[in-house]
C-alpha cells in the first residue's frame, strides 16, 4: 500500500494522488458515456410515443442522452483540471477487496447453507480482513456475531432468513 | 381539529409501548453511530433501515427518524473528546470543543452541546409542529409542474452544493435516475430495461443500493483505513457541570444557532452541516469574546450544535408536508414510507395522520430520550470508540445482508447490495458524492409520473410546466440559487477558501 504513512514524500504522494484520481474519473466518465449509450439504444426499443402522449421509453432516452453528457463532461474535466481534484483518498489497499470477496462468500452461502453459517462465514472472514490476525480470535468474533444475530433476527425480530438444520437447532 | 388536538392525537398514537420502544432503540442507535467516527447518519439509518421494516409504519418511521436527529446528538460527543466529528455537521464543534478538553473543560463542553441540542430541537419541534399542516394544506393545490420542479430543485441544488467539480454530483445523480427506470413502468405497465434478467422486474430496491453506497463502502474505507482507534479521556458525570457563565454566554448563541439550523434545514442541500458554518461564523462576528473563538469558546460549540439539531428537525417539514425528500437520510425514510405501503405527500397528514403526527409527536419525547441517554451514559458511549474495528465492521456487515436480503426475501438485492458497496467505494475514492445517487434513485420515478402526468394533461405543452404561478416562482427560485452559488464558487475559489466558509459570511 502506499499510504501517506509509509511514503517519504508527501509532495510527491500527494501528486500521485492526484493523477490517479484524475485517472480514475476519467474512467469513470468513459464507463458512464458506454452506460448513456447503452440506455439510448434500449430506450429506443421501447414506444417513446408523443409529446402529449409519452412511452415508457421517452424519459430513458432522455436520461441515456443526459449520461453520455454527463461522462463526456467528466471526461474532459478530469482531463483539463486534475489539479482541482482533492479527495480524502482510502489509498490503494487492496484489503477492501478482500472485504468485498468475504461478504460475497457469505452472500453465496446464504441461500444454501442457510443464515448461521452465512453469517459465521462472513464475520470470520470480515473480521480477518478487518486486521483480525488471530485465527482462533477471527473464528470465534464469527461465532459470536453468527449465533448473538440469529437470535436477534430470527427470534426476537422474527425476520425471514434462510435456514438450514442447524439454524433450526438454535 | 386543531393543531393541538392534532399534536395530542400524536403523542396518542406514540405512547403505545412498540412506538416507544422504537423511538427508544432509535434514539439509542442514532447516538451510536453519530459518536462512531466514519459511519454517518445515512450508513447508519440505511444499514438499520431494513430491521425497522419488522415493525409497523408507524414504529419504523419513528424509529428512523430517531436514529436521524439521534446521530446529531452522538456527533458532539467524539469532536468535543477527541477533536474527531462523529459526521460532517459536527465539524464545527470540534473546533473550540476540543480546546475546552484541552483546558480540562470537556464536561462543560459536553453539557452545554447536549442541553443546547435539546432546547434547539424541541424548539424546531414546536415550530414543526405549527408550519408543517398549513404547509402540507397548501401543498395539496400542488399538481404535476410544482412537483416536477420541487423534485428537481431537491436534486439540482443537492448537486451543486455538495462541494467539488459539476460532475461530482451530477454523475452519480444520473446513475440513481438510470437505476430508478429499470423494471416495470409504472405508468403503462411496461417491462423495460430489464438486460435479459427477469427478476429485475420489480426494480432496483432503494433501500438495496443505499446500504450498499453508504454502508458498505463507509465500512470498505475504514478497513482501508488502518489509523490507530483513538485513546479516550475519561468523563465523570460530576465533571458535567458548567459555569453560571458558561450558561449565561450560550443562551443567546443556541437561540441564534436554532434559528439559523431551523432554516437551513427547510433548504434543499445538506442543511445540518451548512447551519453550523453559518452559526458558528455568526457567533464569531457577534460575539463580546471573538479572541476566544478557536481557543475554547463556549458560543463556540452552543452555536452549532444548536443548529445541526435544528436542522436536523426541520429537514422533516418537506419530507413530511411536501413528501419530497432534500437530504439522503430523509430520502431513505421516503424509501421506508414507499415500502411500508404509503404514498409520502400532502395527502399524508390526512390519508394517514397516525404517520404524520406520530412522527412529530415522537420527536418531543425521543428529544427528551436524548437528553437522559446522553449525559449519565457519556462514558458508555466513549467506551463504543474502543470496540475493535474487526468485529465492528463484522457486525456491520452481517446485519447489512441480512437486513438487505429480509426486504423482499431475495438474493438479486443482496447481489445488489454487494456491487452497490464496491461502486459506491470506487466512485467515492475518486470524490464522487453518493447522496445525489440516492437521491436520483428516490426521486426519479417521481419526476418522470409528473413529466408524463403533465405533458398527458397539457397535451404536450411544456409551457404548461412554468405558467403555473407557483411552478414559476420555483423554477424561478431554482435559477436565482444558481446563479448565487455561481457567485459564491466563484468567489470561493478566488480567495482559496470552502463554499461553506463563503456561505457562511
Amino acid at each position: 500500500m502506499t499510504g501517506p504513512a509509509e511514503n517519504s514524500d508527501p509532495v510527491r504522494s500527494s501528486a500521485d494522488d492526484t493523477v490517479r484520481i484524475a485517472r480514475g474519473r476519467a474512467i469513470v466518465s468513459g464507463l458512464m458515456f458506454a452506460a448513456g449509450l447503452v440506455f439510448v439504444a434500449a430506450s429506443l426499443k421501447l414506444d417513446r410515443g408523443d409529446m402529449a402522449h409519452p412511452g415508457p421509453g421517452l424519459y430513458p432516452l432522455v436520461l441515456g442522452v443526459l449520461a453520455a453528457v454527463a461522462g463526456i463532461a467528466g471526461w474532459l474535466e478530469a482531463r483539463g483540471t486534475e489539479a482541482r481534484f482533492s479527495v480524502e483518498s482510502s489509498g490503494s489497499s487492496l484489503r477492501p477487496w478482500g472485504f468485498i470477496a468475504a461478504m460475497t462468500a457469505g452472500a453465496i452461502a446464504l441461500p444454501t447453507l442457510g443464515y448461521l453459517v452465512s453469517a459465521f462465514i462472513t464475520g470470520t472472514a470480515v473480521s480477518w480482513v478487518a486486521g483480525q490476525r488471530t485465527w482462533w480470535k477471527a473464528l470465534l468474533t464469527g461465532l459470536a456475531i453468527a449465533v448473538v444475530s440469529s437470535l436477534l433476527l430470527r427470534r426476537a425480530l422474527d425476520v425471514y432468513l434462510p435456514a438450514s438444520m442447524i439454524d433450526e437447532l438454535l | 381539529m386543531d393543531t393541538f388536538q392534532q399534536l395530542l392525537y400524536g403523542f396518542e398514537v406514540v405512547l403505545t409501548p412498540e412506538n416507544l420502544m422504537a423511538a427508544l432503540i432509535g434514539c439509542l442507535a442514532g447516538t451510536m453511530v453519530g459518536v462512531l467516527p466514519g459511519l454517518g447518519p445515512t450508513a447508519g439509518a440505511a444499514v438499520l433501515l431494513p430491521l425497522t421494516f419488522t415493525l409497523g409504519p408507524v414504529a419504523g418511521l419513528i424509529m428512523i427518524a430517531a436514529i436521524y436527529y439521534g446521530v446529531q446528538y452522538g456527533g458532539s460527543l467524539t469532536s468535543v473528546l477527541l477533536n474527531i466529528p462523529g459526521e460532517t455537521s459536527s465539524v464545527m464543534t470540534t473546533v473550540d470543543g476540543y480546546q475546552l478538553t484541552r483546558q480540562g473543560r470537556a464536561g462543560a463542553a459536553l453539557f452545554i452541546t447536549t442541553i443546547g441540542s435539546f432546547i434547539a430541537a424541541t424548539v424546531a419541534v414546536v415550530l414543526v409542529t405549527l408550519i408543517g399542516p398549513p404547509i402540507a394544506d397548501f401543498a395539496i393545490k400542488f399538481g404535476p409542474p410544482e412537483f416536477l420542479a420541487l423534485a428537481v430543485i431537491g436534486l439540482v441544488f443537492l448537486v451543486r452544493i455538495m462541494g467539488g467539480s459539476l460532475t461530482s454530483g451530477l454523475i452519480p445523480m444520473v446513475i440513481g435516475l438510470m437505476l430508478g427506470t429499470i423494471g416495470m413502468d409504472a405508468v403503462s405497465g411496461t417491462n423495460r430495461l430489464q438486460f435479459g434478467v427477469p427478476a429485475l422486474i420489480e426494480g432496483i430496491d432503494v433501500v438495496a443500493v443505499a446500504v450498499g453506497v453508504f454502508g458498505i463502502a463507509e465500512v470498505m474505507r475504514l478497513i482501508a483505513d488502518e489509523g490507530r482507534l483513538p485513546t479516550v479521556k475519561k468523563v465523570r458525570f460530576r465533571e458535567l457541570r458548567p459555569t453560571r457563565e458558561d450558561v449565561r454566554r450560550s443562551w443567546a448563541p443556541w437561540g441564534r444557532g436554532t434559528l439559523t439550523g431551523f432554516i437551513f434545514g427547510l433548504l434543499p442541500g445538506p442543511g445540518p452541516t451548512m447551519s453550523t458554518f453559518v452559526a458558528y461564523k455568526l457567533e464569531r462576528t457577534v460575539s463580546k469574546h471573538r479572541d476566544e473563538f478557536g481557543k475554547g469558546a463556549i458560543e463556540g460549540v452552543a452555536a452549532p450544535e444548536a443548529a445541526n439539531n435544528a436542522a436536523a428537525t426541520s429537514g422533516m417539514v418537506p419530507l413530511l408536508a411536501l413528501g419530497i425528500p432534500f437530504t439522503p437520510v430523509l430520502a431513505l425514510m421516503v424509501a421506508a414510507m414507499m415500502i411500508q405501503g404509503v404514498t409520502p405527500g400532502p395527502l399524508l397528514s390526512v390519508q394517514h395522520p397516525e404517520i404524520f403526527w406520530g412522527v412529530i409527536a415522537s420527536m418531543y419525547i425521543g428529544n427528551v430520550v436524548l437528553v437522559v441517554l446522553n449525559l449519565p451514559m457519556i462514558g458508555v458511549w466513549v467506551r463504543l470508540l474502543q470496540i475493535p474495528r474487526p468485529i465492528l465492521v463484522s457486525i456491520i456487515t452481517v446485519v447489512s445482508i441480512a437486513g438487505t436480503y429480509a426486504l423482499n426475501s431475495s438474493m438479486l438485492d443482496v447481489a445488489v447490495l454487494v456491487i452497490a458497496g464496491a461502486v459506491g467505494y470506487v466512485l467515492t475514492n475518486y470524490g464522487f458524492h453518493m447522496a445525489p445517487l440516492a437521491l436520483g434513485l428516490i426521486l426519479g420515478p417521481f419526476a418522470e409520473r409528473y413529466l408524463r402526468e403533465g405533458l398527458f394533461i397539457s397535451q404536450g405543452d411544456l409551457t404548461y410546466f412554468v405558467t403555473s404561478p407557483i411552478a414559476a416562482v420555483l423554477w424561478g427560485l431554482l435559477v436565482a440559487g444558481l446563479l448565487l452559488q455561481t457567485v459564491m464558487s466563484v468567489r470561493a475559489r478566488r480567495a482559496g477558501r470552502t463554499l461553506a466558509e463563503v456561505t457562511a459570511e
